[in-house]
């Protein structure tokens, strides 16, 4: 059952992915029949095949793996022999990838796909004349339509308008709230099948200690001289032992199945209902060519506006803020980037000017791009306009398409220096960064404007960075991660008072991510060694220190019901595997708000050999030994860092700079000898010395250690501080 | 006991999820991320330090090879290239050894396949095989130290050898290369090639190690007589022997310790038709297979090179075999090809 659901789950996924890559092999062959030899786009077509192969033998299509497979050495030929594509042999891909829609609708439909859905690959390189291989005219299915109502599907199939079916927005929006929740039910049924699993094992255990335990306990009860009833309950005792064993283990395996099933059930309804939010970008073409006509009329000039990729699917409300964004450019692109249809003439550019909208879908990232043909920005005029009215402007167009989009500049200072120049793009930032997106403004003089959109297609589901401060754990949207560091106190820096983290491009700032998004959160001091992320937007960037890095995953976002207002730094909640709730960052506002809190300070340097702190790795795995040696290091002045296997304090080495290594010698995947081995081996690593403490008292063992490297050998059971301090103090030496 | 937690870089939606659902039915395991296309692979081995990154080869943007490239730069992290074995992506997949990655596993089949008992099975043994070995900064370079266990050369070989035997496991093909392309063109020996490596990778395997210079590369047929300088590896699921006619063997007889081919099986048959006349060549690789035929091989009278250990992806069976005390020198990668050269040469034998 488990398998056949695993089956059908990874056909539903293939379907999906034979549609989407059949859209790119479409738009990489539009491109090819322009420029016959781009290399990038045979390339992509060949990776379309490869990746399709792939898919195809994880969902179990043979007759689909083989063709991919074919179509694959049928493109690294033409790829490897570089040379234009004839077009005879476009058309023939073309038909490839009809095919695939085909084999999608097949998939959807429960069908299985046959070979002869896939063009013969021979027939292009035979020459134009060559007879077209039959392909069966795909059969428009309603019911399999209305469910997916998928974009490249309808470019080959007409979708019935009138079997469609018109839902309020909001009441999607609910049945995906009751779908999360269902979801974040099912990953605790998931969680709590762990939990039933020990219970049986504990069941059993105890069953079989019982049942080995018998032979003994009958000789003495007999010696003991038990009754019949007590005899009797004994053993019923031992038989409801067994049964309860045996029914225990049942439930466990039905219970295990249920929740499987569930959770997938759980994951297909979001799914689809997340996939009903989705609307084609086309729908904003059937009102903005009248506003353009409009603006176009009473600014007098003559505008042709061309969209192309309009397709592209994106969550309800993203459309929604892609219109609010696209109106304010458009208007600017007409008042002022677009000149009078007389200028044009004059500059030899072609009366009507072009104002093109593209829209293309880049793996989880759609990019809008809007281009005029116009004049584009005159950045020295606008410079000395700005500094007639008494402000700055940056010397560097990055800089100033930065403060044109609101980075720098009020818009009513702007507004009232230069009448109507980038008004509004500040509007665009802000209804991009609602939907987690951004913008970027080009220009080249006398040539045009390009303004670039690039936002998630849906907002409901979200790839985000878990972090945990205490036992809270935070969920930081990765679209607006730059990195994540390991900072050791003493390589900070600070610049006015604040923390900062020295980087190439300018000290970043570090502050406990705690502090901004305050109490009840409890902040740690900067200390020893921390994990940080660096976030970043709008051309700033900050190092939010979090206590560890914990996944990156993609979560559902649940909103927060509007009234918590002070949750101004929260976008939304999303439900995690094990049920638990974690709140999402708004990495906009978060940015934000480190302005407004108290610069995070470094701690005040020792007095007594101030800048000579040594710095000691403690390796041990056992949490106690650990922060016991810790507590005395840390007391005799030593800063401390701590790994729990050899391993990791191999990693810990590679990442910030140690004084002395103090380690156990029996620990998981990399035990002290052989810690000590590499350390030893290692060029960079060599001088520092290590010490290694243990229980093994045979000289054997001493010698191994010495053999290995170590430089002192310290018993656990004679352990004591000060002789631990003091071959530390040898060792390093003053 | 701490899960192992695992990247999962994979383009493909649906292949992903059957990667997934074959590694969250694991209860040891814990996927930390996925990435779609090999520079969030590597930033994501980074931030998360997973104990372990599975790699496709295809993917938009950077590929899996120079994902595989960076990551052993930033971060070393163990990473297991799950591939399809066709012969191209075989031989892609095996490049990927060569920047760092330790071991090659086909892509598994979807639930409906007859064996996908077998192959999920295979897949997890091979995580949590690969997940324990210990990685070194590729660019780091190797540090000049005395051998740990120093070399114990002796003369030279007894017996004047007639063929040249080589096991290998994890890390081996990289291994192997280097010294196949290390050899002196004209190398007068047949040399037969042991390596584990998934099934259906063998004849890719064959193909990569011929590509570029190097002596011919053969995938072993039954029967074939050994021609001088030519290599022969053993195909899938049968172990390589040696006929007294000095004639390839091939047997499906059981596996050895699990191993199909096993390098035990080659050595002792080795030593059945050829006696001590042989040099036994011990590369990287994790276990003892080979161990035993190898003693059988040294006691009669051949001659053994291991592999050392810092130039070892895993020293394992090398180590076991240095153990076992039947190794006459231990050297670093680079230097096997040129004595395997001087020892063939090497006058007077007995």
């Amino acid at each position: 059952v488990e398998d056949a659901s695993l089956h059908e789950r990874l056909l539903q996924l293939l379907a999906e992915e034979l549609e989407e890559h059949a859209q790119a092999m479409n738009a990489d062959l539009l491109a090819l029949e322009a420029e016959p030899a781009d290399p990038e786009r045979l390339r992509s077509l060949f990776r379309t095949a490869h990746t399709l192969k792939g898919a195809a033998r994880a969902a179990g299509v043979s007759t689909l793996e083989s063709a991919c497979h074919s179509l694959e050495d049928h493109l690294a030929e033409i790829r490897d022999q570089a040379r234009p594509i004839a077009s005879a042999e476009i058309e023939t891909l073309y038909r490839a990838a009809d095919g695939l829609l085909e084999a999608s609708r097949l998939i959807r439909a429960g069908d299985g796909v046959d070979e002869s859905v896939f063009p013969d690959l021979n027939s292009g390189r035979r020459g134009a004349g060559a007879p077209e291989p039959a392909i069966p005219q795909p059969t428009p299915s309603p019911s399999v339509e209305e469910r997916t109502p998928s974009a490249p599907a309808q470019s080959t199939i007409p979708v019935p308008e009138t079997r469609t079916l018109r839902v309020a927005p909001e009441r999607l929006d609910d049945l995906l709230a009751s779908a999360a929740e269902m979801l974040r039910l099912a990953r605790r049924a998931d969680a709590q099948r762990q939990e039933i699993e020990a219970l049986v094992d504990f069941a059993g255990r105890w069953n079989s200690v019982w049942r080995r335990s018998l032979p003994r306990l009958n000789p003495a009860l007999d010696r003991g001289g038990a009754s019949e009833a007590e005899r009797e309950a004994i053993s019923t005792f031992g038989e409801n032992l067994r049964s309860l064993a045996e029914q225990a283990r049942s439930l466990a395996q039905r219970a295990t199945a249920d929740a499987l099933q569930l959770a997938r059930t759980a994951e297909e309804i979001t799914t689809d209902i997340r996939l009903l939010r989705m609307r084609p970008v086309r729908e904003l073409t059937d009102t903005l060519p009248r506003t353009v006509r409009d603006l176009a009329a009473s600014a007098g000039k003559e505008v042709r506006l061309e969209f192309e990729g309009t397709e592209v699917e994106v969550d309800r409300m993203v459309l929604d803020a892609l219109r609010e964004a696209l109106i304010p450019i458009i208007r600017n692109s007409i008042d002022h980037g677009i000149e009078s249809p007389e200028e044009r003439q004059r500059l030899g550019k072609p009366r009507e000017a072009e104002l093109r909208i593209t829209a293309e879908l880049h793996a989880d990232r759609v990019l809008v791009v809007v281009t005029d043909d116009g004049r584009g920005i005159d950045a020295n005029l606008l410079r000395r306009k700005y500094s007639a009215a008494g402000y700055a402007l940056p010397p560097d167009d990055r800089s100033l398409a930065e403060a044109l989009l609101g980075g720098g500049i009020s818009s009513r200072t702007r507004a009232s220096v230069i009448s109507g120049r980038g008004v509004g793009l500040d509007i665009v930032r802000a209804a991009m960064a609602r939907v987690r997106g951004t913008v970027q403004l080009d220009w080249e003089p006398n040539t045009g404007t390009t303004v670039t959109l690039e936002f998630p297609p849906s907002l409901a589901n979200l790839r985000a960075l878990l972090v945990s401060l205490g036992s809270q754990v935070f969920a930081l949207p990765t679209s607006s991660v730059r990195r994540v560091v390991r900072l050791s106190v003493e390589k900070l820096g600070t610049v006015e008072g604040r923390a900062v983290l020295p980087d190439a491009d300018g000290p970043i700032p570090v502050v406990p991510l705690a502090r901004v998004l305050g109490p009840p959160l409890v902040e740690r001091p900067l200390a020893g060694s921390m994990r940080a992320v660096v976030m970043g937007g709008n051309g700033t960037q900050v190092a939010f220190v979090v206590d560890e890095v914990l996944a990156e995953e993609e979560l559902i976002l649940r909103p927060i019901p509007i009234g918590s207002r002070s949750l101004q730094l929260i976008a939304g909640a999303a439900i995690l595997g094990h049920g638990g709730v974690a709140p999402v960052v708004d990495a906009h506002a978060l940015l934000k708000a480190v302005a407004g809190v108290a610069p995070a300070t470094l701690p005040k340097q020792q007095p007594a050999g101030a800048g000579k702190e040594r710095s000691i790795l403690v390796v041990d795995d056992s949490l106690t030994t650990r922060t016991l040696e810790q507590s005395v290091l840390e007391a005799a002045g030593f800063a401390v860092v701590t790994a729990s296997d050899g391993l990791d304090a191999l990693r810990v080495l590679q990442a910030q700079p140690v004084d002395l290594v103090v380690s156990d010698v029996e620990m998981p995947r990399l035990d002290g000898f052989r810690l000590c081995e590499s350390i030893r081996a290692s060029d960079r690593f060599r001088p520092i010395p290590v010490i290694l403490v243990t229980a093994r008292e045979r000289p054997e063992d001493r010698k191994r250690g010495m053999e290995a490297g170590a430089d002192a050998y310290l018993l656990k059971s004679s352990f004591d501080q000060e002789q631990l301090l003091a071959t530390i103090e040898q060792l390093l030496g003053e | 006991m701490n899960k192992l937690r695992i990247l999962v870089a994979e383009d493909s939606p649906t292949a992903r999820t059957l990667l997934l659902e074959i590694l969250r039915g694991d209860p040891r395991i814990e996927v930390v991320g996925t990435a779609t296309n090999g520079a969030d692979a590597v930033r994501m081995t980074v931030e998360l330090r997973p104990d372990l990154v599975t790699m496709d080869v295809h993917m938009p943007g950077m590929d899996g090879i120079q994902a595989t490239r960076e990551i052993m730069i930033a971060a070393p992290t163990p990473i297991l290239i799950v591939s399809s074995a066709a012969r191209e992506d075989a031989a892609l997949s095996l490049t990927a050894t060569e920047a760092g990655a330790l071991m090659v596993v086909p892509k598994p089949e979807g639930p409906s396949a007859a064996d996908f008992e077998q192959q999920r099975e295979y897949l997890l043994q091979m995580v949590h095989a690969m997940a324990s070995v210990r990685l070194v900064r590729r660019w780091a370079p190797r540090p000049q130290r005395a051998h740990r266990l120093p070399p114990r050369p002796r003369a030279g070989p007894t017996h004047k050898p007639r063929v040249v035997t080589v096991a290998a496991s994890t890390g081996g093909p990289a291994a192997l290369k280097r010294v196949l392309q290390m050899l002196q063109p004209g190398f007068p020996l047949p040399i037969l090639v042991v390596q584990h490596i998934a099934k259906g990778f063998a004849p890719g395997l064959v193909e990569w190690l011929a590509l570029g210079s190097g002596p011919a590369v053969r995938l072993a047929q039954p029967g074939e007589p050994l021609l001088p300088g030519y290599v022969y590896i053993a195909p899938d699921e049968r172990h390589l022997g040696l006929r007294a006619d000095f004639t390839i063997e091939l047997s499906g007889a059981a596996p050895i310790g699990q191993f199909r081919p096993s390098a035990t099986y080659l050595f002792r048959s080795v030593t059945g038709a050829v006696g001590g006349a042989a040099v036994g060549v011990m590369l990287t690789g994790m276990g003892d297979d080979g161990v035993a035929g190898l003693c059988e091989l040294r006691q009669a009278g051949a001659y053994v090179i291991a592999q050392d250990e810092p130039t070892s992806v895993v020293f394992g069976m090398a180590r076991e075999a240095v153990r076992a005390g039947v190794v006459d020198e231990i050297l670093p990668i680079e230097e096997i090809a040129p004595r395997l050269t001087e020892l063939v040469q090497e006058r007077p034998y007995g």
